[in-house]
């Protein structure tokens, strides 16, 4: 495989010709190696999905070839795409038959339950673990939409990947996580306000 | 069912943690590449590779792919 920098894999990519052919062979080769190893603990991906990846993830790189800044390593930077594809492809097969109904289940009635501590906290971090629970507690039910209660419900509690999420609520992926963000703001206000710094809620929970 | 006190800790970690300039995700995106090179390499980090990483530690979802392109870059190295 013929070693390139980067100015030589968006020259040899952007020309026909036969650099093309072998750049394109030498990027598909570093592709599915990359990938290969980035889903290795996956089990249900296959060689022929990595192969699919690879190749679509190609595509992708020759279609944005303008828009490499050279910060990175070409290499890294179309691997970077091909991880993408490969997990945007993944997360749909996951949840494709699952709606936002299953989505924004709990186990049981509470998001966060009433009385939780930690009980291998000392004395004074389960006190302020009390207040910061109740703290969540009630923002979550009297301040939060109920948009921002489904998407902390599905992406953060069920572990639903933002983009599938998204696609339920009729909106995209940024959008969620500025809405999750803004939740956090609220929450992360409201906890400050009784008077213990950022330092004092993680110490209390450090346990 | 018994909550899971690790998530938690997360949820709060997270949430206290939360500042004014953090990046969303197609910022995060754009730099990915960047931020893993840095890291492999060893070199250090300027504020936008810092507000990347401060991303990575509240959305998982970015979080996972990039911890898997830093394993494809490393094995690749």
């Amino acid at each position: 495989m013929a070693e390139r920098n980067n100015q030589e894999w968006v020259d040899h990519l952007s020309q026909p010709g036969p650099e093309r052919d072998d750049a394109l062979q030498d990027l598909r080769t570093i592709l599915v190696r990359g990938l290969g190893y980035a889903l290795s603990k996956y089990r249900n991906v296959t060689e022929a999905d990595i192969e699919d990846f690879a190749q679509d993830a190609t595509l992708k790189v020759l279609g944005a070839l303008d828009t490499f800044r050279g910060e990175s390593r070409f290499t890294t930077w179309a691997q970077k795409i091909a991880v993408h594809v490969a997990f945007t492809e993944l997360r749909r097969r996951r949840w494709r038959d699952v709606s936002l109904d299953e989505m924004t289940q709990t186990t049981d009635g509470d998001l966060i339950p009433k009385s939780w501590v930690d009980p291998s906290a000392n004395t004074e971090q389960q006190a302020t673990q009390r207040d910061i629970i109740e703290i969540m507690r009630q923002v979550i039910e009297e301040e939060l939409t109920e948009k921002q209660r489904q998407a902390l419900i599905a992406a953060r509690i069920n572990g639903v990947p933002l983009a599938e999420v998204a696609r339920r609520m009729g909106t995209n992926r940024n959008a969620l996580y500025k809405l999750l963000f803004d939740a956090r703001k609220r929450l992360q206000a409201r906890m400050l306000d009784r008077g213990l710094s950022a330092n004092d809620i993680l110490a209390a929970f450090s346990t | 069912m018994d909550i899971d006190p690790k998530m938690i800790k997360d949820m709060v970690r997270e949430i206290v943690t939360t500042r004014e300039d953090e990046m969303d995700c197609p910022e995060c995106f754009e730099h990915m590449d960047h931020f893993a090179d840095l890291l492999v390499s060893g070199a250090d980090l300027d504020n936008t590779m810092l507000r990347l990483r401060d991303h990575l530690e509240h959305c998982p979802h970015c979080k996972e792919e990039f911890d898997a392109l830093l394993g494809a870059v490393r094995s690749l190295q």
